[in-house]
């Protein structure tokens, strides 16, 4: 493992009764914005917990600036659990304290905390200090677990849902929050922040990640750049007949290499230079990608080698 | 465990705060009910060693907070460390404030003039300091040894699952002591008829009570270890 980077996974697997966490491969460089993405019980919650120590792994690593989970769980390593900032899903505080009370709690367990940038932020975020976590909306819960995460300057973001339930302008604030940790830069000049991000809304995953890990029944379906995948790749909505053409034109590659969504109406095709293909097929019209769709691609699609057109092509 | 004692101190300011008025209500009831002061030492200290258990448990999961807590840079030891610790604490120190009340109000009773039936229960008489240190012995006893059954279940199975539990786990520990005379009968009522030889010489009621405080104690250390132990291989 290379222990430099922020954090990284490896073959982790975890086993529960009816579900496997299975050979999980992820990394995040410094500088960093990873997307982690997936369906509802497809194991971003499990690898997150997995990296961060809370539960046993049955194989494999998980490290986070260096240090294996099951360390983590150690008092040798609280230090570098101060640089660590963890977002869950829920205001994961008891519900009586109020949010002054939380800052207080915050104060307590990192030696790092500070105390101007948290009331920076929840002056930004518009949170009441007397507010109890009881009485706090999801969204604003969520600007509450973000404000702490970041209050005690840590190196490595965690978040899990962590936008889920704001609204657009709140999320687009939290994003720009997120784009200014990591770019922080060290004393040369280096990226020294990274993020690990599970998000099911994909489109703020467009505006900020540099890479995408999606994981479906315990297992990782991919890693791609996002940049491949909303700026090289495309959908192409093709026709029976335009299919039926590409197929014999040898257009789509080697069996497998290529992924098609059947309609209805026609057949989406994952092309992965649109542009190449709008030059070469100016009649067949074909989108923009967008993470949401490739997902559907890679984890509902089929490949497009042999998939028994119907004759005489048949739209 | 500094620090998850702190931690804990934060969460639990308010729930303190609530218990310690209910306190002084319980022990005027204590007090009026059973014409003497002596037993409200003793019942602040297993009030406040219950109560922090049980609460403690329920806050744990509350929106995932006993998960959240392990992010945070305190081990699982020192969670569990600094919980027991933090109870026992909180339980003396609820001793101390309510034997300082009880001070007080004796002071009262000697200097003014009181009705009657006030008086008669601020008034020491002959043995009841005797009595007063016999009762705390008692419920602090009965309080550690609570804890060290209850707090490494509730750090093992989470509140809610433990609470499934814990009564079969009391049903077991409270006839224990028949089922071990049962089953070694002889020799061990020969042993419990010596203890209450010592009982009747005049140094024997201290000595039995440093030994069940002691012992308590020695229990209430160990099941804290256990825990740790239970805590540590639990996925949260």
């Amino acid at each position: 493992m290379n222990t430099d980077l922020p954090i990284e996974v490896r073959g982790t697997t975890k086993r529960y009764g009816d579900f496997t966490l299975d050979g999980v491969d992820l990394a995040v460089e410094a500088g960093q914005i990873v997307g982690f993405i997936g369906q509802n019980g497809a194991g971003k919650s499990t690898t997150i917990k997995a990296l961060l120590g809370l539960v046993g792994l049955d194989s494999g690593e998980a490290r986070i600036l260096g240090v294996p989970s099951a360390e983590l769980a150690r008092t040798s390593a609280s230090k570098v659990k101060e640089r660590v900032g963890v977002v869950f899903d829920t205001i994961a505080m008891p519900s009586h304290l109020t949010v002054a009370e939380v800052a207080q709690l915050m104060s307590c367990a990192y030696s790092t905390w500070d105390e101007q940038a948290f009331s920076a932020m929840i002056s930004r975020f518009k949170l009441d200090r007397a507010k109890t976590v009881k009485d706090l909306s999801r969204g604003m819960g969520m600007k509450l677990s973000l404000a702490c995460a970041l209050a005690h300057n840590p190196q490595v973001l965690i978040l899990d849902e962590a936008t889920a339930g704001l609204d657009p302008m709140a999320r687009d604030e939290v994003l720009d929050l997120l784009r200014e940790f990591v770019a922080v830069e060290g004393p040369n000049g280096e990226p020294v922040n990274a993020i690990l991000m599970s998000s099911h809304i994909t489109s703020d995953l467009e505006k900020i990640a540099d890479e995408i890990v999606c994981i479906d029944a315990g297992k990782i379906m991919f890693t791609c750049a996002k940049d491949e995948i909303t700026d090289m790749m495309g959908v192409a909505r093709c026709r029976m007949a335009d299919m039926e053409s590409l197929l014999q034109g040898g257009a789509l590659g080697q069996e497998g290499e290529v992924r098609m969504l059947r309609h209805d109406y026609g057949i989406d095709l994952l092309v992965h230079d649109r542009f190449e293909f709008m030059r070469e097929h100016p009649e067949i019209p074909c989108d923009r990608m967008s993470i949401d769709e490739y997902m559907t691609f890679m984890l509902k699609g089929e490949a497009a080698m042999g998939f028994g057109l119907p004759k005489g092509g048949e739209r | 465990m500094i620090r998850m004692m702190k931690m804990e101190l934060v969460v639990f300011k308010k729930y303190l705060k609530q218990l310690v008025l209910t306190l002084v209500f319980v022990a005027a009831g204590l007090a009026i009910g059973m014409g003497t002061l002596n037993s409200i030492p003793g019942t602040a200290f297993l009030m406040l060693m219950f109560s922090t258990a049980v609460a403690g448990a329920a806050y744990d999961e509350q929106n995932a907070w006993d998960a959240y807590r392990l992010v945070m840079p305190v081990s699982r030891r020192d969670i569990v460390f600094g919980r027991y610790a933090f109870n026992l604490l909180v339980a003396c120190g609820a001793a101390v404030l309510a034997t300082a009340f009880v001070a007080v109000l004796i002071g009262i009773g000697t200097v003014a003039p009181l009705p009657v039936f006030l008086e008669k229960i601020v008034t020491v008489e002959e043995g009841e300091l005797a009595g007063m240190a016999a009762a705390f012995v008692t419920c602090a006893c009965i309080g550690l040894v609570m804890s060290t059954f209850t707090l490494p279940a509730y750090f093992k199975l989470g509140q809610t699952k433990a609470t499934q539990w814990l009564p079969f786990i009391v049903l077991g520990i409270s006839i224990a002591p028949m089922l071990a005379i049962a089953a070694f009968g002889g020799p061990l009522l020969e042993q419990l008829q010596s203890v209450a030889e010592v009982a009747a010489t005049s140094n024997g009621p201290m000595l039995i009570a440093i030994a069940s405080l002691g012992i308590s104690l020695a229990a209430y250390v160990a099941s804290a270890f256990v825990a740790v132990k239970l805590y540590e291989a639990r996925d949260m």
